[in-house]
């Protein structure tokens, strides 16, 4: 007798859960479990570039991300990013329309050297409309395998550990990373592509420190993103980004309450206790993506980075 | 320009607090992110079956003034289908923003908030618009109630049966909908009620073990309620900084109109960060 295909679907999810969990269980001391989660919260209204049209017109965008470091054996690092952006739109009649969201989802590995790191991911990213229909074609998915280096400090990652450890200088130093990718292609699938022709991408960021004065940082960034597609066209994306950081407190309330024994975060940022947050100017220089497209708009938000 | 204005005002704002005195900018996060797949109640007869729910919920405590902390939580919800012909596709996706406050007692906390929630469709149009909904919430609870004190509560116990409880409970005004931003739309609830019991059962070599009851109630403008009951048993391994593990829930009942499981059991992996 043939299985139904709703049990089969939930026949697969308890196989997917119980290998997830023996993953978990053998876990042993020398590939240590960490789950450490970092990531960033951000949220910016358009601030200019923006033309007053009679229709929808760009308004905010709202971000979160969050990357889990699951296991570290030595420097090998097992990493997963999820994330989703929510960009939203202003008319005449309304204020605030959401109009789209973009969902990341990224699992890889990092390898960490003293200063700098080599990383690679599968990195998935859609592209949904909110509260209305697709337009012709549906929703548009992309994957690609990407392969990159870069110094600590070009990531958010190790931001808060660097502005907060005290063992760095904080000012007038220069990061960088880079990457390139291969997207994947062929047939229509939500773990392989639908509605773009894109085959490569190279992404690279340069990130300038310029200092901290009492609790405040100040960075500058430059990213760009190029994507090249099946007939030899490409299409590229330029940011620069100010950010201007306030560090937060690492004096956590509450404790332990059944011991009763203090904070436990002891000023270890690693451990959760501090984190960044701030204010941030980013301007699009020039956008030629399709999709989500950025051309000469700025934004002037909040961010928390934890 | 105006926005312009808005956001320097707003960056004065954390400027003005001082580090180490009465008031005390935090900016302490936590939160959890969770992947659950329904295993059983749904119809097989059912073409466009529940699939997977997945939430990512941030808490962030901005500051802290004279034993207050002034906190909020941002969230997202998705509510993913399962078609029969493709894997999965996301139908709904269900936002929270919920600034607020609490003040702490050695072992319980009272708190305060202003609650929004809105629910919209993905990639298909709303008959009648989104819903969204705003309430005012109070609540008091003690410590172990609240995911921001259970990872440290599991991080100072090793070995030992806890057989301990913990519960909170909320109150909610909810603001008529007047179909504007600030007051709601396409619903006609006027109170909530919200509560959990949680029992922790110990901490065995890595493993925390802990379940819960929540109960969740809406009462309509007509004085009818919808109620939602849910279980939750919980497998989290400690991490070396944070948590992560399973956990199966089973919706005992959901009378809810807005996001209904009733009946549905999933089981899901849980990062508590």
């Amino acid at each position: 007798m043939e299985c139904p295909e709703t049990h089969k679907t939930s026949l697969t999810n308890i196989i997917f859960m119980t290998i997830c969990l023996s993953i978990v269980c053998r876990t042993q001391s020398v590939a240590e479990l960490i789950m450490h989660t970092q990531g960033h919260a951000s949220f910016a209204p358009y601030a200019n570039g923006v033309k007053e049209t009679a229709g929808l017109r760009p308004g905010y965008r709202a971000e979160f991300a969050s990357q889990v470091d699951f296991f570290r054996n030595g420097r090998f690092v097992i990493t997963g990013l999820v994330g989703n952006m929510t960009i939203i739109s202003r008319s005449d009649s309304s204020i605030f329309n959401l109009d789209k969201i973009r969902y990341t989802l990224s699992p890889g590995f990092r390898y960490e050297f003293k200063t700098w790191y080599v990383k690679g991911v599968y990195y998935h990213e859609s592209l949904y409309s909110i509260s209305r229909a697709e337009e012709i074609g549906g929703a548009y998915w992309q994957n690609s395998i990407r392969l990159g280096a870069g110094t600590k400090g070009s990531t958010f990652l190790y931001l808060p550990e660097k502005y907060l450890s005290g063992t760095e200088p904080h000012g007038r130093a220069f990061d960088a990373q880079c990457s390139v990718g291969a997207y994947l292609h062929g047939s229509e699938s939500i773990w392989v592509a639908k509605n773009h022709t894109y085959r490569f991408e190279m992404l690279a960021l340069l990130r300038y420190h310029a200092g901290s004065v009492r609790n405040w940082i100040v960075s500058f960034s430059l990213n760009q993103h190029l994507r090249l597609k099946a007939d030899n066209t490409s299409e590229n994306k330029s940011v620069v980004t100010i950010n201007l950081f306030r560090r937060g407190s690492n004096n956590r309330s509450g404790g332990d309450i059944r011991s009763g024994i203090g904070n436990r975060y002891g000023g270890d940022n690693r451990n959760g206790g501090d984190k960044l947050f701030g204010i941030y100017y980013v301007y699009t220089v020039y956008d030629a993506y399709a999709e989500n497209n950025e051309d000469r708009l700025g934004a002037l938000g909040l961010r928390v980075i934890y | 320009m105006k926005k312009l204005l808005i956001t320097s005002i707003l960056l004065t704002i954390p400027w003005h607090i001082p580090m180490g005195n009465s008031a005390e900018l935090l900016m302490n996060t936590h939160g959890h992110i969770t992947v659950a797949p329904y295993i059983h109640g749904f119809d097989d007869s059912d073409n466009l079956y529940p699939g997977y729910r997945s939430e990512y919920n941030l808490f962030v405590d901005f500051f802290r003034y004279k034993g207050f902390i002034f906190n909020s939580l941002l969230g997202t919800t998705s509510l993913i289908s399962s078609p029969e012909n493709s894997g999965m596709r996301l139908d709904r996706i269900r936002y929270t923003l919920t600034p607020g406050f609490r003040y702490e007692f050695p072992s319980w906390l009272v708190k305060g908030a202003l609650h929004h929630e809105c629910i919209h469709t993905i990639s298909r149009p709303e008959r009648s618009g989104s819903v969204w909904w705003n309430s005012v919430q109070l609540g008091c609870g003690t410590k172990g109630s609240y995911y921001l004190y259970l990872r440290e509560e599991y991080n100072s116990v090793r070995d030992a049966f806890l057989n301990s409880w913990d519960a909170q409970v909320n109150i909610g005004y909810i603001i008529p909908a007047e179909r504007t931003l600030f007051s709601g739309q396409n619903h006609d609830y006027r109170y909530e009620a919200y509560s959990i019991i949680r029992y922790h059962a110990g901490s065995f070599r890595k493993w925390a073990l802990f379940g819960s009851l929540r109960h969740n109630s809406w009462m309509k403008k007509n004085g009818s309620f919808d109620n939602q009951t849910n279980i939750t048993l919980n497998i989290l391994r400690r991490g070396s900084v944070h948590f992560g593990g399973f956990f199966y829930t089973y919706t005992l009942h959901d009378s809810f109109e807005l996001d209904n499981s009733d009946g549905l059991g999933a089981v899901g992996l849980k990062i508590l960060y």
